[in-house]
């Protein structure tokens, strides 16, 4: 499902990848990064197999863009090795979300190459925090791979 | 020799940042920003690639995060981010890439490395504050920092 937010906006916007088995995580985000300043195309699949046909573009998403950023679900997390080991898309950020998300987890997470882990807020005004954040660090101060498909 | 910079909010632990830096007027130029910021963070600085070799087989205390110059003499940042991948005893630190390029092949190979984020050096003091506030935003309120090793 592709979902573009701002479309009309002059700056080219970050194409995020949820890769997540519940939709409400990612409306619960839509929503927040409604009021960062970076213009941002949300697109979402709920698991393993769908998020590397949107990579590789094959049916049903041939059309799909390719991603600035993936957010991976913990449930997916048997995807981010197969991310992380495959060089076209290696270079690709893949921020883990997770509720519930220990140190450990995220010890683990991270020997496994993922670029960042963070608990998802459960509420409107801590999702909000967190899209700023989101955006501070990554959409206005890291440098992305420059998108061939932009 | 590393250099500390003690960043402490009443009653929460700091986080603690190694920073490789061989331009000591670049470690100096970020010293300040976290000190007119006082952000949360604790300063260890390395003047190159094996500093940050020696601090992570030697110190009892790892740090929770890693900005690495990537033009340094001596050993540099591509190299030394390999060298922490390799080392399964470091290689879960978020290792954060700082230099003066703004190249797609620069940052690409960084990624390709597996840094955790590739940042353009700030130039001037205000974008040094947006970068530390950013820092703080989200590492250390946003992100779950991976468990260090207890030694």
């Amino acid at each position: 499902m592709m979902m573009p937010l701002k479309p009309d906006m002059r700056r080219a916007p970050v194409n995020i990848l949820i890769a997540h088995p519940q939709e409400d995580v990612m409306m619960r985000l839509q929503l927040a990064l409604r009021a960062i300043q970076t213009p941002v195309a949300l697109y979402h699949v709920r698991d393993e197999q769908s998020l590397f046909s949107f990579l590789r573009k094959t049916e049903p998403y041939d059309t799909a863009l390719r991603p600035d950023m993936v957010m991976l679900g913990d449930e997916l997390l048997p995807a981010l090795d197969r991310l992380k080991s495959d060089n076209p898309f290696a270079a690709i950020p893949v921020i883990v979300i997770a509720e519930n998300l220990s140190r450990e987890t995220a010890r683990d997470c991270h020997a496994r190459n993922a670029n960042a882990c963070v608990r998802i807020p459960n509420d409107t005004a801590g999702m909000r925090v967190f899209a700023s954040a989101l955006d501070a660090f990554w959409f206005r101060t890291a440098k992305l791979v420059t998108n061939p498909d932009a | 020799m590393p250099m500390t910079v003690p960043q402490t909010l009443p009653n929460d632990e700091p986080i603690h940042v190694l920073y490789a830096e061989d331009q000591e007027a670049d470690a100096l130029f970020m010293e300040q920003a976290f000190l007119t910021a006082r952000a949360k963070i604790v300063l260890h600085f390395v003047r190159d690639g094996q500093g940050v070799i020696d601090y992570l087989s030697n110190e009892l205390r790892q740090p929770d995060l890693i900005f690495l110059d990537i033009n340094m003499l001596g050993k540099g940042g591509p190299q030394t981010l390999e060298e922490i991948r390799a080392e399964p005893a470091f290689a879960h630190i978020p290792v954060i890439m700082l230099s003066g390029s703004a190249l797609d092949r620069d940052i690409e190979s960084c990624y390709l490395r597996h840094a955790n984020a590739y940042v353009q050096k700030p130039l001037t003091f205000p974008e040094m504050l947006a970068f530390v506030q950013a820092i703080e935003n989200f590492w250390i309120f946003q992100a779950v920092l991976p468990q260090g090793d207890a030694r």
